[in-house]
């Protein structure tokens, strides 16, 4: 059927997002899925809009100060209301994201993996398998001529130098070892002749062998990790030799901001070492560190293998087709009844098409009761996390603006489109293991993301000899986005999140094309609604 | 960080301009600029939290449009 509503009758968009806000605003923050709108509405214009699946402008004649007329328009053309039918919404967002995921594709990102070697024992280390299936703690280093095919290859991988990401990251195990300073200037040495810059991902600890590598043009950027004070730190960041590590790394922390290298510091967080943020800020503002311009902080979350995705039951690995779409919306009568829940995350699209189509038919019908939704969420360890962040940033008011916390980017995605007023960051692909990443390790072997290096079946191709792609198994990673994913196909949320870790899926024994949700929607929540709290807070004061 | 003002009378403020708006895909994919996109991984969140969008380098437009 090929219908429309009748013109002055709309419906709720399915991607619309209802962010509750505390008192003393009590009304909502809208954010929509897929257009990128962002508005702060009433209480009592968010409960009109929740009010029914249909609407029309007399629904909104009511709001006060004579208001109702043009927020409907106003609604209309934020996409809040629309008179897309909700598998036509459910295609357009399809297209929208392999249009996304082709741009991204565009682009190529390249990693040079320079050992598989650490001097650190961290007991969290997705690398510690390695060390223990074979390739041990290979003392196996990346070498010139892998160094100049690694090169060689990103030129036919890419033909088109402006497709080349100019950022190429140095990783390990551990790539800044003393040891291993020799390869590493070969390698920034042919990069910079290539008009290629670096950014490391280090444990800081032999840093000062690496100093006259830093700064504008060279190793821009480093990634170090401190889990805590001196102590915390260095009872889980042990070198393998000297053991404590701290005040050598805070040292050449302190060198290398003064060499003008952007530095980034992560905080492995878990429940035993979250205070240790409040102190570890109070330890950078003491040193000096956060008055640098290019000093930054953020607090990541060890993911355990205990963590309970809230996809695991209600996430087929499968793909969705137009064809699909017609399937689905058949499957149950247009009269079954549901309930009618505008706040839930996944979209059921086969009701609301029934519902859609049932009504084109007879005009003025509307809810019926009924159906329980099964889909629920059942895990909150993200939410958890940025819970007590929330309480630790009321608890130190300072904190918020200089350690920030792994959310899924949304509050800079928010913040972004608001300040910047730039059209929201959506993103069909989790991270660039999805999209152009490529990883050189010191085998000759291939991978596309750094959390399944060192693993054969992982291996997308080799690069020593000559470059050799397996196409099917690189397919399997850089074919990867929302459309594809069955779960995130229905979720409202989907374009913020990119579908989640894959690897972290595989880990779960899932399938390439699976969700890794992780507590998403209800991140989502916290983050706009405390967004939107500052929002108003601000506003309204000066009002 | 947003210099909106607005008053408690206020039903509804809209609190960004641009939107993917334009409710057909064909015309979207005519004017869809190559996104700046921020990646949300996990070991690296420096990437998606500190990407300077206007530091990546990305082509200008899409032509190959399907």
């Amino acid at each position: 059927m090929n219908g429309s509503l009748s013109e002055a009758v709309y419906r709720l968009s399915s991607y619309t997002i209802f962010v509750q806000l505390d008192d003393p605003h009590s009304g909502f923050l809208l954010v929509h899925g897929y257009t990128g709108a962002i508005d702060y509405v009433t209480k009592a214009v968010g409960s009109l809009l929740k009010s029914g699946r249909f609407l029309s402008k007399d629904t909104f004649e009511g709001v006060a100060y004579g208001q109702g007329p043009s927020i409907f328009e106003r609604l209309i053309k934020r996409g809040y209301l629309t008179q897309k039918s909700p598998l036509q919404e459910k295609e357009w967002v399809a297209r929208f994201a392999t249009r996304l995921h082709e741009s991204a594709r565009q682009k190529s990102n390249f990693l040079f993996l320079v050992a598989y070697d650490c001097n650190f024992r961290c007991p969290y280390c997705f690398e510690n398998d390695i060390s223990s299936h074979g390739k041990g703690w290979s003392k196996k280093v990346i070498t010139e001529s892998l160094v100049d095919a690694a090169y060689r290859s990103m030129e036919v991988i890419q033909p088109d130098a402006a497709y080349r990401r100019k950022e190429i990251i140095l990783y390990g195990g551990e790539p800044l070892l003393a040891t291993q300073k020799g390869i590493v200037e070969y390698i920034v040495a042919q990069g910079q002749k290539r008009g290629y810059h670096f950014k490391a991902i280090t444990n800081g600890y032999d840093l000062d062998e690496f100093m006259h590598l830093l700064g504008p043009g060279g190793i821009e950027k480093l990634q170090i990790t401190i889990d805590g004070t001196r102590e915390k730190h260095d009872a889980r960041r042990t070198h393998y030799q000297h053991g404590s590590s701290f005040d050598k790394i805070i040292n050449n922390v302190q060198t290398a901001l003064d060499l003008n290298t952007k530095v980034t510091i992560r905080i492995n967080t878990e429940l035993n070492n979250f205070d240790e943020i409040g102190e570890l800020h109070q330890c950078f503002k003491e040193l000096g560190f956060s008055s640098y311009p290019n000093f930054r902080v953020y607090s990541a979350l060890i993911h355990g293998e205990e963590e309970m995705n809230c996809n695991a039951v209600m996430a087929p690995d499968e793909a969705n087709s137009s064809a699909g779409l017609e399937k689905e919306a058949q499957i149950r009568p247009a009269n079954t009844p549901y309930e009618y829940d505008p706040d839930a995350q996944y979209i059921d699209f086969e009701n609301e098409e029934a519902y859609f189509l049932n009504t084109l038919e007879n005009q003025g019908q509307n809810d019926l009761p009924g159906y329980e939704e099964e889909d629920r969420i059942r895990t909150m360890n993200r939410g958890k996390f940025i819970r007590k962040y929330e309480e630790l940033t009321e608890a130190i008011p300072d904190l918020k603006a200089n350690i920030s916390c792994q959310d899924f980017g949304i509050r800079q995605k928010l913040s972004q489109a608001i300040a910047g007023n730039t059209k929201m960051a959506f993103t069909s692909v989790f991270c660039t293991a999805q999209s152009g990443m490529m990883i050189f390790d010191p085998d000759g072997d291939l991978y596309t993301c750094w959390e399944t290096v060192g693993q054969e079946y992982y291996k997308v191709g080799t690069y020593a000899d000559q470059l050799v792609i397996d196409e099917e198994k690189l397919a399997l990673w850089y074919g990867r986005n929302i459309s594809k994913i069955g779960a995130c196909s229905k979720c409202k949320y989907a374009l913020f999140c990119g579908g989640g870790c894959q690897v972290l899926a595989l880990k779960d024994g899932r399938g390439f094309n699976s969700p890794y949700c992780d507590g998403l929607p209800k991140t989502f929540h916290r983050v706009a609604a405390d967004l939107g709290k500052e929002l108003l807070t601000n506003a309204l004061a000066t009002t | 960080m947003n210099d909106k003002k607005f008053s408690k009378q206020d039903q509804m403020v809209s609190l960004n301009d641009a939107l993917y708006e334009g409710f057909s895909v064909e015309e979207l994919e005519k004017r869809l600029e190559t996104a700046p996109w921020i990646c949300g991984g996990y070991v690296d969140a420096d990437v998606d939290i500190d990407v300077d969008i206007d530091s990546i380098e990305r082509p200008e437009q899409i032509d190959s449009l399907p």
